[in-house]
């Protein structure tokens, strides 16, 4: 038997619930920090992984411009003026938290349309590479110091084969000047 | 004021709004550190014959409008607060609001949004009616009409933050306000509402 109108509204309402529920609950989980961002600029929606990274609360930052929260402000206008058209952009920036400290973050922008296909906005995904970047920095230091030793090494064999060589070559020329003299001493004698 | 008189009157309004409105006020007590209080709120609300719990409140659920008035005389009488405060709280509303998340689309642009108000007001009220009556970007106005909605005099300052506030999402403006030039309660047919920026 076919539902009544009734029932489907109220059916309705509680898929309505269930996913409300749902994207909050998402929304909580999810480790990465997202936010939702208007064509203007301006932070729509902040989940809980970016208030903790940020050290803002979503009511504070929710308002306002993106670029609040970041160092490379005209690299984010430019971007905002060419996601409609390219539709993701990936890259890294500097974050600046609540408490000024700077972090360098991973940046996903991904372009937001209605079902209309007019452009509404974007999502940001952002996450700290703060451990990597020192990784990263430990690993060059460590390679730019192993190279520099090893340099000082080859020297250090180059000056000795220099000296070992230039003794091998004073030693030549003594034998092949005591095999003259003993020539001529020998021509002397007869 | 006599909240036991107010009830009274406010219990024949007809017409529902979503849990939405209520719960966003609930998280303005969080950002004030007045968590703590809300069992007092809803005790005092249970005790004049509103039946609410807020912890049962879902966003898009459909709850009696009375109760959201209740709510904010309850919230104006335990906190002593002022009309300034009433404000600042409906302001500060849209900010945690699970509706503009969701209604993005409703914020792409001052114009885009002054002209889909009147579905944005459908989404928050089953009564009442939001008209957007003149958008000028020379002026740097907009004007809206709200009609059939005479709900309670402390609802205009709630309307005037929360209009506010969408006007602030969307007005790529430092200075934008907004002033209540007419009024049903002062005897005009509808409320209207001039919001401008600099």
């Amino acid at each position: 038997m076919e539902s009544s109108l009734e029932e489907k509204y109220q059916k309705a309402r509680e898929d309505l619930g269930d996913l409300e529920f749902y994207i909050k609950d998402f929304s909580n989980f999810l480790p990465l920090a997202v936010c939702a961002v208007n064509p203007l600029g301006m932070i729509i929606d902040f989940n809980k992984s970016a208030e903790k990274l940020t050290e803002y609360f979503s009511f504070e930052i929710v308002g306002e411009f993106l670029t609040t929260l970041f160092l490379e402000k005209e690299k984010i206008e430019k971007i905002e003026k060419e996601i409609e058209n390219i539709g993701f952009f990936s890259g890294e920036l500097t974050l600046i938290t609540k408490k000024e400290k700077k972090i360098p973050v991973s940046v996903w922008v991904s372009s937001r349309k209605d079902k209309d296909g007019s452009y509404i906005g974007y999502f940001l995904a952002f996450s700290d590479i703060s451990e990597i970047k020192a990784l990263q920095e430990n690993l060059e230091k460590k390679v730019k110091d192993r190279t520099k030793e090893l340099q000082e090494r080859i020297d250090e064999l180059e000056r000795f084969h220099d000296l070992t060589v230039g003794r091998e070559l004073k030693m030549l020329e003594l034998k092949k000047e005591i095999k003259r003299l003993k020539y001529a001493h020998t021509k002397r004698g007869r | 004021m006599d909240l036991k008189q107010e009830v009274e009157k406010l219990k024949d309004l007809q017409g529902n709004i979503r849990g939405e409105g209520i719960l966003t006020d609930i998280e303005y007590l969080r950002f004030k550190g007045k968590e703590g209080e809300l069992d007092k709120i809803e005790k005092k609300m249970n005790q004049l014959g509103c039946p609410i719990k807020f912890a049962e409140l879902k966003s898009m659920e459909w709850y009696p409008a009375w109760w959201d008035v209740l709510k904010i005389l309850v919230l104006k009488d335990v906190f002593n607060w002022t009309d300034k405060d009433i404000f600042e709280m409906s302001n500060f509303a849209p900010k945690v609001s699970f509706l503009v998340k969701m209604l993005v689309k409703y914020f792409i642009s001052a114009k885009k949004s002054f002209s889909q108000s009147p579905k944005y007001w459908r989404q928050h009220f089953d009564f009442g009616e939001l008209e957007a009556h003149e958008f000028s970007e020379k002026e740097k106005k907009m004007v809206f009409w709200v009609k059939d909605y005479k709900i309670h005099p402390i609802m205009c300052i709630v309307c005037a933050g929360y209009f506010l506030r969408i006007a602030q999402f969307v007005v790529k403006s430092e200075k934008v306000n907004i002033k209540e030039t007419k009024c049903v309660y002062k005897g005009d047919p509808y409320h209207e509402y001039i919001i401008k920026w600099e």
